[in-house]
């Protein structure tokens, strides 16, 4: 520690492999991103860098990483709800069963579903898709950015939800299977 | 609202076993409470429960771009330093003038910074080289390529080439970004594209992946708009400028390692086997050059990918052993392809 403070490359680089996985596992288990959790050790990194300084060597440094990871997911989990709020009307509509919904314990489990059934769209599909439902576009914009027919959007975005669709109502018929599988 | 949020919650959240309204219930916490110390000493432990996180995969690439960012940092520091030291020497042995010197300090600073350092990325030939800009912009550079750019981008972000190379730029909020070749300017607005602008070929070619650029001619007047799927092609010996839609992966699959020749004669094919490899190559007969082929390779042996023309069209090759020019350095490998009689 008193290297660093020093501001040493050789012992700012040792405890990032010491610290960083923890960090990232941490951030991920609460983001559930691993892109979110990537920029989280980059940004609390810099931080403690930048901070490197104002060190205090009689506190632990697990609690001081702690408190600036902490503050950085709150940050980002902030940032990440409108994208959940998305997500979630997007598996609210194409879900059969709608009355229990919100309190379905195996939320995760769709969201990953969701994001293995956007992979397999053919690729056009899953650009324009992801442009409307992810990234808010107007069916003009993404006709313009696309070179395609609002027709072709809309077309697109009818097809891409009639497919989610119809894997969750297939889910929902072999139901045990899946519950047991994430549940379990 | 009651905001009580156990133990139980907290951890079956972060294995991923949770409903969309307890996802709401953490939101909310996490929005709102703000020194729940029962709550925090809860996560802290938990954080301490990931401390044999071995098995994660590896996050050097992080660690990387963290000390590029430092460097980054530590290098504008020392620049700011430097130019300040500098006035204060003038100031001090100017006392009188020190009024003078502080406004000229002043007005002056804005082109200081924008008469700043670049820096250029060189690629051997036979290598092919990722990079990453300052403002985040990456790609790759392919053989013999040469890239130069500025230590920190002002709001006009500005580039030069030569050779081929692939970007993804980073959009910015009303900030331009400019690849400027020898013979156009190519304006785009956050895309992924293909460059090639070898300075010993007669044309250049851009192709489009996504998103949108706009290509200006720097001697010959033309100003087109390309679209994804589309490439230019403009050869300023003849000064002709041809568009045409084709598969942008093609264009861009060596940055995966691919050399890909489609459909080109052999003449072209040569050209860019020479610059994979590293090589000289010579078509001793006319006739042999109009001869088209396709063809993709990933990690074959310049050999194994001669003897794969050979086998497809009319010809003999041979390659030469590797002999010193007069300086005693080593001079490329020749390779002599002939028509087979």
């Amino acid at each position: 520690m008193k290297e660093l403070k020093k501001g040493d490359h050789f012992a700012f680089e040792k405890i990032f492999e010491r610290y960083s996985k923890q960090l990232f596992q941490f951030s991920l288990s609460y983001l559930k991103s691993e892109e979110a959790a990537e920029d989280i050790v980059q940004e609390v990194f810099i931080k403690i860098w930048n901070n490197r300084k104002e060190l205090k060597t009689d506190t632990s440094f697990q609690s001081y990483l702690f408190t600036i990871a902490l503050n950085s997911i709150r940050k980002y989990f902030n940032q990440l709800s409108r994208l959940n709020e998305l997500k979630h009307d997007i598996l609210f509509d194409s879900s059969g069963l709608k009355s229990d919904f919100d309190d379905r314990s195996d939320y995760q489990a769709m969201l990953d579903k969701l994001e293995e059934l956007i992979k397999q769209m053919p690729e056009k599909r899953k650009e324009v898709f992801i442009k409307k439902k992810i990234e808010e576009k107007s069916l003009k914009e993404i006709s313009e950015e696309l070179n395609i027919s609002t027709k072709t959007v809309e077309y697109h975005i009818t097809e891409a939800m009639r497919f989610l669709k119809s894997e969750f109502d297939k889910l929902q018929i072999q139901g045990l299977i899946f519950f047991h599988l994430f549940i379990g | 609202m009651e905001n009580k949020i156990n133990y139980k919650t907290l951890l079956d959240f972060s294995k991923g076993k949770y409903s969309y309204n307890e996802y709401l219930d953490i939101k909310h916490w996490f929005t709102n409470v703000r020194n729940d110390i029962e709550v925090e000493e809860q996560l802290f432990n938990q954080w301490q429960g990931f401390s044999d996180s071995a098995n994660t995969k590896s996050l050097h690439s992080i660690f990387e771009k963290i000390q590029y960012n430092i460097l980054l940092e530590e290098k504008k520091n020392e620049k700011g330093k430097s130019i300040w030291q500098y006035y204060r020497q003038v100031a001090a042995i100017l006392i009188p003038l020190i009024a003078i010197s502080a406004s000229l300090y002043f007005f002056t600073k804005p082109s200081q910074t924008t008469a700043q350092a670049w820096l250029e990325i060189n690629v051997p030939e036979g290598a092919r080289i990722e990079f990453l800009l300052p403002d985040s912009t990456s790609g790759w550079l392919n053989s013999g390529a040469k890239l130069k750019y500025p230590v920190e981008f002002t709001s006009h972000r500005k580039v030069e080439l030569m050779g081929e190379a692939f970007f993804n730029v980073k959009h910015r909020e009303h900030s331009d970004f400019t690849v400027g070749v020898k013979d156009m300017n190519i304006k785009v607005l956050g895309t992924k594209f293909n460059v090639s602008a070898y300075a010993n070929e007669a044309v250049t070619e851009i192709v489009l992946k996504e998103g949108k650029v706009e290509v200006k001619g720097k001697t010959a007047t033309f100003n087109q708009v390309l679209h994804p799927g589309e490439k230019i092609s403009y050869n300023h010996e003849k000064n002709s400028l041809d568009k045409l839609a084709v598969d942008p992966n093609i264009y861009s699959a060596w940055t995966s390692g691919y050399l890909v020749i489609d459909n080109e004669p052999l003449e072209q094919a040569a050209k860019k086997l020479e610059r994979w490899y590293g090589v000289e190559i010579s078509i001793q007969d006319e006739s042999l050059k109009k001869f088209r082929f396709k063809a993709t390779f990933k990690e074959e042996s310049l050999d194994e990918v001669l003897r794969f023309i050979a086998m497809t069209t009319p010809i003999t090759y041979k390659i030469e052993t590797r002999g010193q020019d007069s300086n005693g350095i080593l001079k490329k490998k020749q390779v002599i392809i002939k028509l087979k009689r």
